[in-house]
């Protein structure tokens, strides 16, 4: 049964509690019609052109039951023993649903909110319902219509004018490993008004080292990011899917007028993945900073696809992905910025950087820039190379041996995306997993994989 | 210590080097000198175990073994070190880590203990001192955004910390001006010991003012075409390469007594 079809299938039973509101089911029918009114994507399409994903769509994927007793254990052990360690609040979903026992949420003072987001379709509609798809668009992003036409639970975050959290929001979602095909829809609904700043991450887990008889699993996550005026949002997402868990996703951004988004997405494990991030620039002085970084070996595929408009003039977007490929993986990155007609003074850079580190991998990528601007500043690059081999004898010539030396080097290479990133736990940990990633992939153990092609 | 016989190298199947013999002693300093293209850069880089460059003929041995069945990091561990003529940047890799990684792994490959935390730092920070080297240069990427000078001095820091027995500066003197030139001729002086070995690649004189060499040696079309005295190198200076003629006392020349400099 195809994704398409199973989906039609389960709408006949939406779970009851949510269809009790009339303005969720209809914005959930609305976006089934948009859904089902686009063909799901295959390679002849210019934005799919270098991801298939018909093995996904011809796994019956059926919506994750909650957890039981074995997979809440499991869950706490990758929480305890993979997941970051982040001070500050934390929200973990398994399969897709809330575990409030494996969370820390605290209220927030006054207009403030981050909640599970079926929570708020009771306790905040008025918020939910003013906010919710007011960032993101359905044409041309079947998968972002897909998770509104099934979304059930996920993040609420609303900040109200000047109110800045001093502490990371950790959202950790976990994906456990089964003979079953289950998928889930986690959405993020992030709101910061004028001034407000926050740093959220997304995590996603899955098993490293999944039983043989794993079975595929997908997460179809969607965040929708509003910034008002000189609102500040450090945005992380990890990526650490076993290599059964694939993974489409959807981060889109709206942003005013001298608002700043960091974006630092890492991405070190899964089996068929994909973010789509979508930046709309809406007026004078928003800035956003994209960086990325992906290792990628076995047979995992990743593909970035970003995407900047410049509408108004007088903003800043600066994009930096890096990315290590071993093995038989490969990897995608696609960017454009697009600098719209009244976009004058324009700033609009964008570099991606690869180290392909066996004869097999494979990188495709395309940064490309559409200005209807003329006086902008906009610069692309795109480099794929190996190790400089005058920077290994160089260390060899003071004594390393290759695997010190080659780990050295990429290690260097990888850090760069984390140079932003001000002193803290959050880097520090992104770096010792990078570094873990790594020595992993150095010592020719990258985990086990099978073959999706 | 080192002993080059009949050396003939290739790069991309270039015939660089046409047989080289040297003898190079403990206590002692050597400098090859020659117009560019000679293949001074050529020896330099073969010593240290380029692998781009094939040697064709000849033997190297180092320390009684031979040096050419080694790779380069085996030789670094040997006590081999090439001071770069264009020392190669590193972003992201600070010059501390870069020191720390390159002396450990040494230390390891030796069979020794790694060094501790504290006592390298403090070594590594006395001798930036010694070099009148800014301490900022430590946190840097190694060699990133570096001066000329800045670059050639610390090859010689790295040269102090890791403390090899047999040194070869490939045009270390190139590009510094005279305050950097008695500087990092100073560490180089500081580095020198009975026990130690020092082969200086070099285009012109003035490094050897600072640095009196043992032996002076041309190399010309990757032969070493005379040998002598410090004083063949004023010589050279005056005269120019183009004037000489090779002499009787080339190409093989071993010392029979070492003159005592340390």
């Amino acid at each position: 049964m195809t994704m398409a079809k199973r989906f039609c299938e389960l709408q006949a039973h939406a779970p009851p509690n949510i269809s009790g509101w009339p303005w969720l089911r209809a914005f959930r029918q609305q976006a089934q019609r948009a859904f089902a009114a686009q063909e799901l994507p295959t390679l002849r399409q210019e934005n799919w052109k270098y991801t298939n994903i018909r093995s996904l769509s011809e796994t019956a994927f059926s919506d994750a039951p909650p957890p039981g007793a074995a997979e809440l254990a499991q869950a706490e052990n990758v929480q305890q023993t993979q997941a970051l360690s982040l001070p500050g609040y934390r929200l973990t979903f398994i399969a897709g649903h809330f575990q409030p026992q494996l969370s820390q949420l605290e209220t927030l003072s006054g207009a403030a909110r981050l909640l599970p987001l079926k929570q708020a379709f009771e306790q905040e509609q008025a918020l939910v319902e003013n906010y919710l798809g007011s960032a993101m668009e359905y044409p041309g992003q079947p998968f972002a219509a897909l998770n509104s036409a099934r979304l059930e639970d996920g993040v609420l975050l609303y900040l109200p004018a000047n109110c800045q959290l001093s502490q990371p929001i950790h959202c950790l979602f976990y994906t456990p490993s089964g003979p079953h095909s289950h998928v889930s829809y986690p959405r993020l609904l992030l709101m910061l008004e004028p001034g407000a700043q926050a740093q959220l991450i997304e995590e996603y887990l899955g098993d490293p080292v999944p039983p043989e008889n794993a079975a595929a699993q997908f997460t179809c996550p969607l965040s929708e990011i509003i910034l008002a005026h000189d609102a500040h949002l450090l945005h992380g997402k990890v990526l650490r899917e076993g290599p059964q868990g694939h993974h489409i996703a959807g981060i889109h951004v709206s942003q005013a007028e001298q608002s700043h988004l960091h974006s630092i997405s890492i991405t070190l494990g899964g089996g068929i993945c994909r973010n789509d991030l979508q930046v709309k620039l809406h007026a004078r002085g928003a800035q956003v900073r994209l960086d990325g970084l992906y290792m990628l070996a076995g047979r995992q595929h990743l593909d970035n696809h970003l995407r900047i408009d410049h509408l108004q003039a007088g903003c800043r977007s600066e994009v930096l992905y890096k990315g290590i490929i071993d093995d038989r993986a490969r990897g995608v990155f696609n960017g454009l910025a697009v600098v719209h007609p009244q976009a004058q003074q324009s700033d609009a850079r964008q570099i991606n950087k690869n180290l392909l580190l066996s004869e097999n991998a494979e990188i495709d990528t395309k940064p490309e820039l559409q200005i209807d601007a003329d006086d902008v500043k906009c610069s692309h690059g795109a480099t794929v190379g190996q190790l400089d081999k005058d920077a290994l004898f160089y260390l060899g010539s003071r004594g390393m041996d290759q695997p010190t030396a080659r780990a050295l080097l990429t290690t260097a290479f990888a850090l760069e995306t984390l140079n932003p990133l001000s002193q803290g736990p959050l880097r520090e940990q992104l770096a010792a997993l990078t570094g873990t990633t790594l020595t992993r992939q150095a010592g020719g153990k990258p985990p086990a994989t099978t073959s999706h092609s | 210590m080192l002993s080059i016989r009949n050396l003939g190298v290739r790069i991309d199947n270039k015939l660089i080097l046409q047989g080289i013999n040297l003898e190079v002693a403990a206590g002692e300093v050597h400098a090859i000198m020659g117009p560019n293209g000679s293949g001074k850069s050529t020896l330099a880089q073969t010593l240290a175990g380029h692998p781009d460059y094939q040697v064709s003929q000849g033997q190297v041995l180092y320390q009684g073994q031979d040096l050419l069945s080694l790779n380069v990091e085996q030789r670094a561990a040997a006590g081999i070190f090439l001071a770069f003529q264009y020392p190669v940047e590193i972003p992201g890799v600070s010059n501390i880590q870069f020191l720390k990684s390159a002396l450990n792994c040494q230390r390891k490959q030796r069979g020794e203990p790694e060094l501790d935390a504290l006592d390298f730092i403090t070594d590594v920070k006395q001798k930036m001192r010694q070099m009148q080297i800014d301490e900022a240069l430590l946190y840097r990427g190694t060699n990133e955004g570096f001066s000329g000078g800045e670059k050639k001095s610390n090859e010689i820091l790295q040269l102090l910390v890791l403390q090899p027995q047999l040194a070869i500066l490939d045009e270390t003197d190139s590009g510094l001006d005279i305050d950097a030139l008695k500087r990092v001729a100073a560490g180089v002086n500081a580095f020198r010991s009975p026990e130690r070995a020092l082969i200086l690649v070099t285009h012109y004189q003035r490094l050897l003012q600072y640095l009196v060499p043992d032996r002076v040696h041309v190399l010309q079309n990757g032969r070493i075409i005379r040998s002598g005295g410090a004083e063949l190198a004023l010589e050279l200076e005056q005269q120019g390469y183009t004037t000489d003629t090779p002499s009787e006392d080339a190409p093989t020349q071993k010392r029979e007594v070492p003159d005592d400099n340390g």
